[in-house]
């Protein structure tokens, strides 16, 4: 279970709003590299990792991906806080607010929603690390173009935190993945599958 | 977190502990924060190094700094975590300023 502690991993304090940053930033929300995507996709793929020790893992990153996902949402509720409809129209806001209002509502910046097929659980353990692996590069390429188009450093600040955070967890999935590995035959990894052959 | 930091948020820590003055409530979580943010750091290096001693005693010195700084913010500004509500006879758990609105909001 979780217990809920009423602070931000990392502060968000955002002094002016940027609803066309807004819209760029949500894409880490429920973007297909986004926070509750990484979440999700850890915290199922759990269950079925055959290396007690890195279920253990999956569990710790894909709880500080909670984490980063409340962080993303203050990101974007911040920028978008008290807008106007004047400002809403100029900065192409519209599309959303018609929808969402001022509300944090997962999708990507394309206006994709969230959906579970953005990630996979695939019972596997080598196929399930080697996806966290991709999936946390992919990441670090959002936050990199994210940072390419941010200049608030107030914003800046948070993304580089987070960003920095993606290169830790592909360390630490490659770790886990020699882990699993080791518990292996090395001749041959792929021969079958750990967590259903091995029974 | 590199070694550098890490001696950098020892120093920082160790300067607050020593001036004992009253610290404002934005000090006490900005020690919350770092000190908090250093064990999720080494909490993934210890799942993959569990026979690190050097990381463990990190760990450890860590959750010493962040169970004081967690209790005395507590008694003085409010529970972080709804568990350590003590059952007292006002419900003051959403009263205090949310930690995903900005400061000019009256967050954190």
């Amino acid at each position: 279970m979780w217990a809920y502690e009423k602070r931000l991993q990392y502060p968000v304090d955002i002094k002016t709003r940027d609803p066309k940053i807004a819209q760029i930033i949500i894409s880490q929300y429920g973007g297909p590299d986004g926070e509750i995507d990484a979440s999700l996709r850890y915290l199922s793929q759990k269950y079925t990792m055959s290396n007690k020790r890195v279920a253990g893992l999956l569990n710790d990153i894909g709880t500080e991906e909670l984490a980063h996902l409340e962080i993303v949402g203050a990101l974007v509720q911040q920028l978008t806080d008290g807008l106007s409809i004047d400002e809403i129209k100029a900065a192409g806001f519209d599309k959303y607010y018609v929808d969402h209002t001022l509300g944090i509502w997962p999708q990507a910046a394309g206006g994709i929603f969230q959906n579970a097929c953005q990630f996979q659980s695939k019972g596997d353990p080598i196929t399930d690390l080697f996806e966290d692996l991709a999936a946390e590069q992919k990441a670090r390429s959002t936050y990199d173009n994210i940072l390419r188009m941010v200049k608030d450093p107030d914003v800046c600040d948070v993304i580089k935190f987070l960003r920095q955070r993606e290169i830790v967890h592909f360390q630490r999935f490659g770790e886990g993945l020699r882990m699993v590995q080791d518990d292996l035959d090395s001749r041959n990894f792929y021969a079958f599958n750990p967590s259903f052959d091995m029974k | 977190m590199s070694m550098e930091n890490r001696n950098m948020n020892n120093r920082n820590m160790n300067n607050n502990r020593m001036n004992r003055t009253e610290r404002t409530e934005r000090e006490l979580m900005d020690i919350i924060t770092k000190v908090s943010f250093a064990m999720d750091d080494t909490r993934l290096f210890l799942d993959t190094h569990p026979d690190c001693t050097e990381a463990m005693e990190y760990f450890q010195k860590m959750h010493r700094i962040r169970h004081e700084s967690v209790k005395e913010y507590t008694q003085r500004f409010g529970q972080i975590v709804s568990y350590h509500i003590d059952g007292c006879d006002s419900w003051d758990w959403n009263s205090a300023p949310l930690p995903w609105h900005s400061s000019k909001k009256g967050g954190c």
